[in-house]
């Protein structure tokens, strides 16, 4: 009966991972585990009992059933649990035929763990349905629920008074206190069950150095709000109830999210991404989500909805971070000829721990897409090469301009004053680009250059040059710097678009994700007329460079770039970082002064690895849902045209009709600088037309154009002097159409009431400034 | 927004910094807010808030400023920043022609869009530049009166004239109550006021 107990520990880390500043150990340690010794001599089993089994998913029958034990050792009790042989039972216990899976999984689930290191317990004894007790940990975690099938919760319950010294919780006579401590102020912290506050207890206990920092609190304000309806607002003990019932949540998360991992290296049963679905349709619900947990009103219903109720709780809390990709794992990831053999994996180990800095220079240039994955050692060396040769011949473009030319340059001038003005004052305290004449700031402004000549109708935008210098400090190479950076701004261009589109459709998808991820949050924000999400404008359009230390950015800036769990990883992000402080935001209630200035100061106090797993959960749980309420194209998608510009042009043509049209067509293109196109009456146009009928309430009429006058994917907007019935318009709308051009927007002076208020003609808005009354 | 208060004369102003990059929005507001001065001034991205307090003999006023991204291509975000604004500093480089005239498209603008009652003043910056000179103040002098703007010239580097700025423009604020004692004879910050505030030209 006493066979050795193996436990798996690339679970432990995500079991029993409070906060990175935790120290407490508990007993699920590598220590005691690796040697996989049998329990000592001079240990004692004073309690035990059989058909104890937890429900490791929802939705499913699962269950794994194993002995509960309380196991006296010296002076230490432990709390013991381990599933059942499938040997003992005849049949796996998740009733499947790999036994090596099986063997897995009761590593992954087994308990074993000391009382001193157990918070409190609470116990579930409904009348109906069975009994189970929950352990929380003083790391703030939970065991998942323990169900008795057998009965016998008080047994254990009146065992464990024996040996340790616990106290019912004045809040909730059916929560016991382990090692209960005196001081009334951490006392009532701790009945929110948080990391920060956990460790502070265990802090108090175990002497060890434990900082609670701000976040932290906000943090669980911002969880606790976020559990509590309006219902239960005054009753204290629902409130930490909840949360207890939370981190019960958590962990079992934790341990599912790697026991699917396992599975699916061994044998592909559940693969991550099916297991990540199942969550997230049960959390996305949101006429289920409204049904958030109330115990005491379940008491009495059945234990298989009970399970699957912890599921719609928010999660607070992504998978552990890994550590960064090493140089042989790096090496382990290519062929022979160097190509990457399995991307996908290589995006999410990325994901998960980013890379080590030395790795860099090479790992970038995949994730930002200037390396095809598949590509050979030597193909990548020759492309190096012939790249090398076409940004020098980029770059004499501007170089070759003389002083005398540039005279007469007005744009190239502009451009230049432009960049010189930004490179010396980015990052410069960065040691790379630090002191006078630094030769990095040259090789940073002539990179920003030649860029704004390779894409000139991009140009040069406030930001880039945030945007490349880590980039540049990577690469150490002029040319290597700039694909690198032409490949990012193929993603992040439309960040610069004039009319803010691209930063607007982000803004938009963020203020629905906080929606869908926090209700309450978003309609604080909505209440406050914060619903723009201004405040959050620079962290998107400069990927949150001004808010993370130098080396810090770096690492975000790779985990975003592998777009694993999402392409608008850098939005969840957003909102993770908002939850964190949602605490603060609602509770000062802040307007939009107030938040924009908290966020701007925000730079530098936010905690990256933090909010890394902040948002890989939430990103988790809004699922498919999350990402339908992004729509297609939004940067850093690939723009959806294929071979459409990637930005509205500053100068698309204009064109107007005749003959009002011509009035305030041409005197507007001049102003706006760019081409006016004439519309005109049949026959008066000297070159090759094509044409477009249409009716008029006196007879029937022509518009003609020059064919060739517009391009085709040109986006343009149609000049009139006034609009009765949309017939001229429409005709005109069909014709640029059949030109291949695209009309965005009509604009007249005068018209019809109709016209008046954002009114569309042939699905294009009309906008006109006079109404008038006929 | 040029909301009065009520008790103590408390005017809380709305005030918006506007202007070509780089000219020293940012420099302003760091040394007018927190008396200090960057080298490396990072650019402005979106916009930036800030808020400080003066003392005035007649009134205490509380600016919000807001400071805004100074390149063009941002342009479109400045509505959103000017909308409501009391009080608007419209910044240049005195070393830069061309942010001179850009200073001027946005009295333009503020003109037709803005609150006509809002306080505008035009400062020449980096005044400590005097090598480097390219818009005479004369100029910019004579551009103002025409405009009824208040002209300053101001260093943010060695903090000539910022402080009188703003304490400038924050006796110009229209005050809604009738000015019990309407002639400031010092400022709190002890700089000597020679004007009176009741002879500015855009505030009533
Ligand atoms: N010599 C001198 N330099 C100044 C002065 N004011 C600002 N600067 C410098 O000019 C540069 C730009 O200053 P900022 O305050 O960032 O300019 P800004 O108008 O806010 O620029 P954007 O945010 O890009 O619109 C910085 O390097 C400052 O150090 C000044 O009065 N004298
Ligand atoms: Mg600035």
């Amino acid at each position: 009966m006493q066979e050795p107990e193996f436990h798996d520990l690339s679970d432990d880390s995500d079991y029993a991972a409070a906060s990175q500043h935790q120290s407490s150990k508990t007993i699920m340690r590598s220590d005691s585990v690796k040697s996989g010794v049998s329990e000592p001599s001079g240990s004692e089993i004073v309690f035990y009992k059989d058909n104890v089994t937890i429900h490791p998913k929802q939705y499913t029958s699962d269950r794994i059933s194993g002995r509960l034990r309380l196991i006296k050792q010296s002076s230490d009790l432990l709390l013991s649990w381990v599933p059942y042989k499938p040997s003992e039972l005849g049949t796996d216990c998740l009733g499947r035929s790999d036994p090596e899976a099986a063997d897995k999984d009761r590593n992954l689930y087994t308990i074993k763990a000391s009382l001193s290191d157990v918070r409190s317990i609470r116990r579930h004894t409904p009348p109906l349905g069975w009994q189970y007790i929950i352990v929380v940990l003083s790391s703030g975690l939970a065991y998942p629920p323990l169900y008795f099938y057998s009965g016998g919760v008080r047994e254990f319950i009146t065992t464990l008074k024996q040996h340790v010294f616990i106290i019912r919780s004045s809040e909730d006579p059916n929560v016991f206190l382990v090692n209960d401590f005196q001081d009334p102020l951490q006392k009532s912290l701790s009945s929110l069950e948080l990391p920060g506050l956990a460790s502070l207890k265990s802090a108090s206990f175990k002497n060890s150095t434990v900082s609670m920092d701000n976040s932290d609190y906000d943090q669980a304000n911002g969880s606790v709000q976020n559990s509590s309806r309006p219902s239960n607002k005054n009753k204290q003990g629902d409130l930490s109830m909840q949360v207890l019932e939370k981190f019960s949540l958590v962990t079992r998360f934790a341990r599912e999210t790697t026991s699917s991992l396992f599975r699916e290296n061994h044998g592909n049963q559940y693969p991550y991404e099916k297991f990540l679905e199942k969550h997230k349709s049960a959390l996305n619900n949101k006429e289920e989500s409204k049904l958030e947990l109330d115990v005491t009103s379940q008491e009495s219903s059945s234990v298989a909805s009970d399970v699957s109720e912890f599921d719609r709780l928010p999660l607070v809390w992504g998978k552990q971070r890994e550590s960064p990709l090493s140089v042989e794992e790096w090496t382990s990831f290519l062929d022979n000829d160097g190509r990457v053999m399995d991307s996908k994996a290589l995006r999410k180990r990325v994901f998960y721990g980013g890379v080590e800095p030395e790795l860099r220079k090479e790992v970038w240039k995949f994730l930002l897409g200037f390396y095809e994955y598949h590509s050979t050692y030597a193909e990548r060396e020759f492309l190096s090469y012939e790249k090398e040769h076409e940004y020098q011949t980029v770059k004499k473009q501007w170089q070759s301009i003389s002083s005398t030319q540039a005279k007469r340059f007005t744009k190239y001038r502009e451009r230049k004053g432009l960049i010189d003005k930004d490179v010396v004052r980015t990052d410069r305290s960065v040691p790379y680009y630090e002191g006078d004449d630094n030769r990095n700031v040259v090789i940073l402004r002539d990179i920003l250059l030649t860029y704004s000549f390779f894409n000139f109708d991009l140009g040069y935008c406030q930001g880039m040059s945030d945007l490349l210098s880590p980039i540049l400090y990577v690469m150490e190479n002029e040319s290597d710097a700039f694909w690198c950076f032409v490949s990012l701004m193929e993603r992040l261009g439309p960040n610069f678009n004039r009319d803010q589109s691209g930063m607007h459709s982000q803004l938009l998808a963020l203020s629905k994700l906080v929606e869908l991820l926090d209700g309450p949050l978003q309609n604080y924000l909505k209440q406050a007329d914060c619903l723009n999400y201004f405040f959050c404008f620079r962290w998107i359009l400069i990927q949150f460079k001004r808010e993370f230390e130098f080396d810090e950015i770096m690492r975000l800036w790779e985990v975003l770039w592998t777009h694993y769990l999402s392409e608008h990883f850098h939005l969840y992000m957003c909102v993770a970082i908002l939850k964190r402080y949602r605490g603060r935001i609602i509770g000062e209630q802040m307007d939009f002064d107030t938040l924009l200035k908290f966020i701007n100061e925000l730079s530098g106090h936010i905690d990256l690895e933090q909010s890394l797993r902040d948002a890989e959960a939430l990103c988790v749980i809004g699922g498919e849902n999350g990402a339908a309420l992004i729509p297609p194209g939004t940067p850093p998608s690939l723009p959806i045209e294929t071979d459409a510009g990637l930005y509205v042009l500053d100068d698309e043509p204009l064109p107007g009709i005749e003959a009002r049209g011509f009035i305030f067509g041409p005197p507007i293109a001049l102003a706006l600088d760019v081409k006016f196109v004439p519309l005109r009456k049949p026959k008066k146009l000297p070159g090759e037309v094509i044409s477009e009928k249409y009716m008029l309430q006196y007879g029937k009429d022509r518009l003609e154009m020059h064919v060739g006058a517009l391009e085709a994917h040109e986006h343009v907007m149609i000049i009139d002097d006034f609009v009765a019935t949309g017939g001229t318009l429409s005709a005109a709308i069909s014709l640029i159409k059949r030109a291949g051009a695209e009309v965005v927007e009509c604009a007249c002076l005068l018209g019809l009431p109709k016209f008046k208020d954002s009114c569309k003609l042939n699905g294009k808005p009309v906008h006109v400034l006079v109404e008038c009354l006929m | 927004m040029a909301t009065t208060g009520h008790s103590n004369n408390v005017i809380n102003a709305k005030l918006v910094l506007l202007g070509d990059m780089g000219t020293g929005k940012s420099s302003l507001v760091l040394r007018f807010v927190k008396g200090q001065f960057l080298d490396f001034q990072e650019s402005t991205i979106g916009a930036a808030f800030f808020s400080q307090t003066l003392a005035l003999n007649d009134a205490t006023v509380k600016f919000e400023i807001w400071d805004t991204a100074g390149q063009e291509r941002y342009h479109s975000l400045a509505p959103m920043y000017y909308r409501g604004a009391a009080a608007a500093v419209i910044v240049y480089d005195i070393t830069s022609n061309e942010s001179f005239e850009r200073a001027k498209k946005w009295v333009v603008e503020l003109q037709k869009q803005g609150n006509p009652n809002m306080v505008m003043a035009l400062a020449g910056n980096k005044a400590d530049l005097e090598d480097k000179r390219k818009v005479s103040a004369d100029d910019a002098r004579a551009y103002a009166e025409e405009n009824g703007l208040y002209f300053i010239e101001t260093s943010a580097k060695t903090a000539i004239n910022v402080n009188d700025m703003f304490y400038e423009i924050a006796r110009r604020l229209p005050r809604a109550q009738p000015v019990q004692n309407p002639t400031v004879v010092s400022l709190s910050d002890g700089s000597a006021g020679q004007r009176s505030q009741t002879s500015s030209t855009c505030c009533t």
